[in-house]
């Protein structure tokens, strides 16, 4: 063994492994409407297709993205009309949003959301829905299955949205969901009573909800003229529907979750290794100062530093001791680095 | 960076480097090797005479509070921890810029002591004029134009060796192979400064000396260039202990092959060395001035000085320069065997007028 400061890692000092790290997300609905004055963390855009909510007033360097809100209807959807407002960016939306996450039958058709997720079954769709695109900030790699909690206010009346309430989840889905999107898995939203209300896509981040999760859609104001959902997806645009849904955002809540891929480096210093040093203060007038003068005396040298390098010595990454760690001719060592991906 | 909590359990703050994020970038990333650093450390605290015994003598050193980790490759892992494969070495060797007259490696410029002066290009070296100048004095180096046998600086040579004479040790005893450095890693900033090795036997010749550039194994994010170089390598920068064969060709390297157990006073062999004790390896580099540098201001107006009276650089008996811009710079050379260091303080100087 030639004297060096260079280990090499053999094949079994290095593996790998991959860890989930969840985060707590809480969206207050005083932040999506009324803490800020003339909503000026909400922000339209000239060409109407949907809204971006920010948690401080978007002209600000210190906003941070937090969702969209849109809404869209399929040609089967009552509501459906050509003359209707922004008919085509409605039904545009909802196009895009069912090619992403439904996909496409056999025929190549675009698939409509299906509310039990059960395509081949048949059964009822979500035909018109308001669309929730949470911000990667917020997701990360995906919505934690299971977590997700949305309260929206159902009173009948615009000026009383939070006379009653509905809370609707995904409970159940961190063990059961559906994977039949190509979008990845996705799980089914359903209220208090068991009733399915909309579909939630873990990795796309994005919730559909149906247009009757702010309350009954013939009863429910919508706006504060007092009208009801159908007219405001036939005679209003998306902003007015989208206005709508974010003044009836009581809570959101979910955990999002982060996966880290890791190696871990085991740096393993032998008994007969790294008790010298190489620090200038190591030697007065060449002696070895720890030695108190007597060659027969052991080394002894102190790590406060790991440092991982290339083949061709270039330092690629660096880790810290909290304190200086002995080592002497006595002792081995194995300092296990993590790096994360 | 704050210090880590070290109040509790031992914890490892593990970051990429800025190098190591470019290379995942550039899709190079592999780490194969480790190496432990103690850049904190004072072993100057040791207190081997602590009264109340042995477990107390490196009580202060235990107490050193660690820094978190930078992420500038550069700025970690200064002083390593070494493997040596006995245990009963009681001297290491060290590194020592060679200062001596007959070796023509001085660094005694009035105005920038204990470094070099490397003059940026062959108008700063011409003094403005069209023709070569010769026997510039001690410390001047060239940085474009070729030097020559006359001036007193040639090349800069960082020599190995033991720092004492205690218990009988003399630079004619031969220092243990397993100390001797056989190879060395050299950092320059490549923006200002190329690595060259001197030509074979031109010192001797009589003729002007004439240099080649060294191949870089990398130059990192910080522009920062990395050069391998050891005994057999078919460079001539490393030369090993006295009596293993010299690279170049000059009268210390005449002398120096019958140093060892030599039962003469030699006087004359002595003035060439660093070391009072054991002689150990020789690195020899000429550090060259980038394009960019001999081309161009730029980079002197960024990161230089710009002078324009007192602080005259005598540069040879007929010139003194006292109008130019300047960069001060380092060279790093680290011995591969010992971990030992040196930072070579240089300064690239620019006429101006």
């Amino acid at each position: 063994m030639a004297n060096t400061f260079f280990k090499s890692f053999a094949e079994s000092d290095r593996t790998s492994s991959r860890t989930l790290l969840h985060e707590a997300i809480p969206i207050t609905g005083t932040l999506v409407s009324g803490t800020y004055s003339a909503n000026s963390n909400i922000k339209t855009f000239s060409h109407g297709m949907f809204q971006s909510v920010y948690d401080y007033p978007y002209a600000s360097s210190s906003a941070n993205h937090i969702f969209d809100v849109t809404y869209g209807y399929h040609a089967s959807s009552s509501f459906f009309g050509a003359s209707n407002t922004q008919h085509s960016k409605k039904s545009n939306i909802y196009s895009q949003m069912a090619q992403v996450l439904s996909g496409f039958d056999t025929d190549s058709k675009i698939r409509r959301f299906d509310q039990d997720g059960d395509f081949a079954a048949g059964g009822p769709k979500y035909d018109e829905a308001f669309v929730v695109t949470f911000s990667r900030l917020l997701t990360k790699d995906e919505i934690k299955k299971g977590s997700f909690s949305m309260t929206l206010g159902t009173g009948s009346t615009y000026a009383a949205p939070f006379a009653s309430g509905s809370t609707i989840t995904d409970t159940g889905a961190a063990t059961s969901y559906n994977v039949n999107s190509p979008a990845g898995e996705y799980g089914i939203l359903k209220d208090a009573s068991s009733n399915s209300v909309g579909l939630l896509y873990y990795q796309a981040g994005i919730a559909i909800l149906s247009s009757s999760v702010l309350g009954p859609v013939p009863t429910t104001q919508m706006d504060a003229a007092g009208q009801f959902h159908g007219a405001l997806a036939t005679g209003s645009n998306i902003d007015a529907l989208g206005n709508a849904f974010l003044h009836r955002v009581q809570n959101i809540q979910f955990n999002n979750t982060t996966e880290l891929n890791s190696t871990i480096y085991f740096c393993r210093a032998n008994h007969n290794e790294f008790n010298y040093s190489s620090n200038p203060t190591y030697l007065s007038g060449s002696k070895i100062l720890v030695k108190n003068n007597d060659n027969q005396m052991p080394p002894r040298s102190y790590a406060t530093t790991v440092g991982l390098y290339s083949a061709d010595n270039e330092l690629l990454a660096v880790a810290k001791l909290s304190e200086p760690l002995r080592k002497d001719p006595t002792n081995e060592l194995t300092l296990r680095v993590r790096l994360d991906y | 960076m704050a210090f880590l909590d070290n109040s509790g359990d031992i914890i490892l703050d593990a970051v990429l480097t800025d190098a190591g994020r470019q290379r995942m970038a550039r899709g190079n990333f592999k780490i194969t090797k480790f190496a432990l650093g103690d850049e904190e450390v004072n072993y100057g605290v040791f207190n081997g005479a602590h009264p109340s015994g042995s477990a107390f003598y490196d009580l202060e050193i235990m107490q050193t509070p660690v820094l978190e980790a930078f992420t500038n490759n550069t700025s970690l892992m200064k002083s390593k921890l070494v493997t040596m494969t006995r245990n009963n070495i009681l001297w290491l060797p060290t590194f020592k810029l060679n200062n001596n007259e007959q070796n023509k490696t001085q660094v005694d410029n009035d105005e920038f002591k204990g470094g070099y002066v490397l003059l940026a290009d062959t108008q700063t070296e011409q003094n403005g004029g069209s023709q070569p100048l010769n026997v510039f004095l001690q410390g001047i180096l060239r940085g474009e134009g070729t030097s020559f046998i006359t001036d007193k600086t040639t090349h800069i040579a960082v020599d190995q060796g033991i720092d004492s004479t205690e218990s009988g040790l003399s630079f004619k005893s031969s220092l243990s192979d397993d100390l001797v450095e056989t190879a060395f890693l050299i950092r320059a900033d490549h923006r200002l400064i190329q690595i060259h090795q001197l030509a074979g036997n031109s010192i001797a010749s009589g003729v002007p000396a004439v240099s080649s550039p060294l191949v870089n194994q990398f130059v990192d994010d910080d522009g920062v260039a990395s050069y391998y170089v050891s005994i057999g390598d078919g460079t001539s920068c490393v030369e090993g202990k006295p009596g293993t064969g010299a690279k170049i060709i000059d009268a210390r390297a005449q002398i120096r092959p019958s140093i060892i157990g030599n039962s003469d006073p030699l006087t004359f062999a002595e003035t060439f060395e660093a070391f009072e004790g054991p002689l150990g390896s020789i690195l020899r580099i000429y550090p060259r001035t980038s394009m960019h540098v001999r081309q161009s201001t730029a980079l002197f107006n960024e990161i230089g000085t710009t002078i324009t009276s007192g602080k005259d650089i005598v540069i040879k008996g007929d010139y003194t320069l006292s109008t130019y811009k300047y960069i001060d710079t380092l060279i790093n050379v680290v011995g591969v065997t010992t971990g030992y260091s040196i930072d070579i303080p240089i300064r690239i100087v620019k006429r101006t007028s």
